[in-house]
């Protein structure tokens, strides 16, 4: 009869460093320091919200501003643009190639609906910022106490 | 959808060192492109502004390092995807690289780095001459 064989990974060389980065994975994950999500989509999104709006960024470097397209409804957020490839010549070699390239597509739901008249959007340095006011309808309103 | 790996790669600490500030360094996404007359390496360091890039080479060694600082937006960050931190990445150059005349140019998130070939190593089209 032939018994299953098992093949154990070979230990690596860099064990202690392994340990060191679970141990920091771990800490990170019951400190709860960042609401960090792994996704591997091109643009990484990041958010940030307080009481009057939502803030959303994306790296999305080397494109020109007419080539982001950005649209809101609601909730739901989509960015999206096409990342050309550098221009490589028939006798040019290509080393590496770790840059995304291509067309994108990300759509997000906001945490609030906003107020989609009124967001603006910059493009500095290779970051696209969104700043997206809530809606009227999803802001806090302070309610008076009177005196009985 | 591409099978690259978008999410910025953080550079390994050696265990026994301990680096100065909290950020963590990221090694850039890079393209790197070779025709007849020079290198060409793109690098995408998105969030750095032009002045905080140092571009160094010594010892056929080319270093680019980038300071990339924390957004200043007000609100608490509720979703996350991307970390901000510094860039770092090292290139071993041959002596085909004509060192003296590399150039850098920065915009838009992405910094290009031109490394023209030595003109020992250049492709040369020898005539033939009729006798």
């Amino acid at each position: 009869m032939l018994l299953p064989t098992i093949t154990l990974p070979k230990p690596s060389l860099n064990i202690l460093g392994d340990i060191h980065k679970l141990r920091n994975e771990m800490n990170r994950l019951f400190e709860g320091e960042l609401p960090f999500v792994y996704r591997n989509e091109f643009p990484p999104i990041n958010m940030k919200a307080d009481e009057d709006s939502i803030t959303v960024t994306a790296e999305v470097s080397g494109l020109n501003e007419q080539e982001i397209k950005s649209s809101v409804k609601g909730d739901i957020l989509n960015i999206s643009g096409k990342r050309m490839m550098e221009a490589i010549g028939e006798n040019d070699v290509a080393h590496r190639n770790e840059r995304f390239t291509g067309e994108f597509s990300r759509t997000i739901k906001l945490p609030a609906k906003v107020n989609a008249d009124a967001v603006s959007a910059t493009y500095k340095n290779g970051i696209l910022t969104l700043t997206l006011p809530r809606a009227e309808e999803e802001k806090a309103k302070k309610i008076e106490i009177k005196v009985a | 959808m591409s099978n690259k790996d978008i999410q910025k790669k953080e550079t390994a600490v050696p265990h026994s060192v301990e680096r100065i500030n909290d950020q963590p360094v990221f090694i850039p996404a890079v393209d790197i492109i070779e025709d007849n007359n020079c290198f060409k390496i793109i690098a995408d360091i998105p969030g750095t502004d032009k002045n905080s890039i140092d571009v160094k080479f010594e010892k056929n060694i080319l270093t680019i390092r980038a300071e990339c600082p924390e957004d200043s937006y007000k609100g608490e960050l509720v979703y996350s995807e991307y970390k901000t931190g510094n860039y770092e990445r090292s290139f071993s150059v041959s002596d085909e690289i004509d060192s003296k005349k590399i150039e850098a140019k920065y915009d838009k998130g992405v910094l290009t780095l031109i490394l023209p070939k030595a003109a020992s190593v250049k492709p040369r089209t020898i005539e033939v001459k009729s006798e």
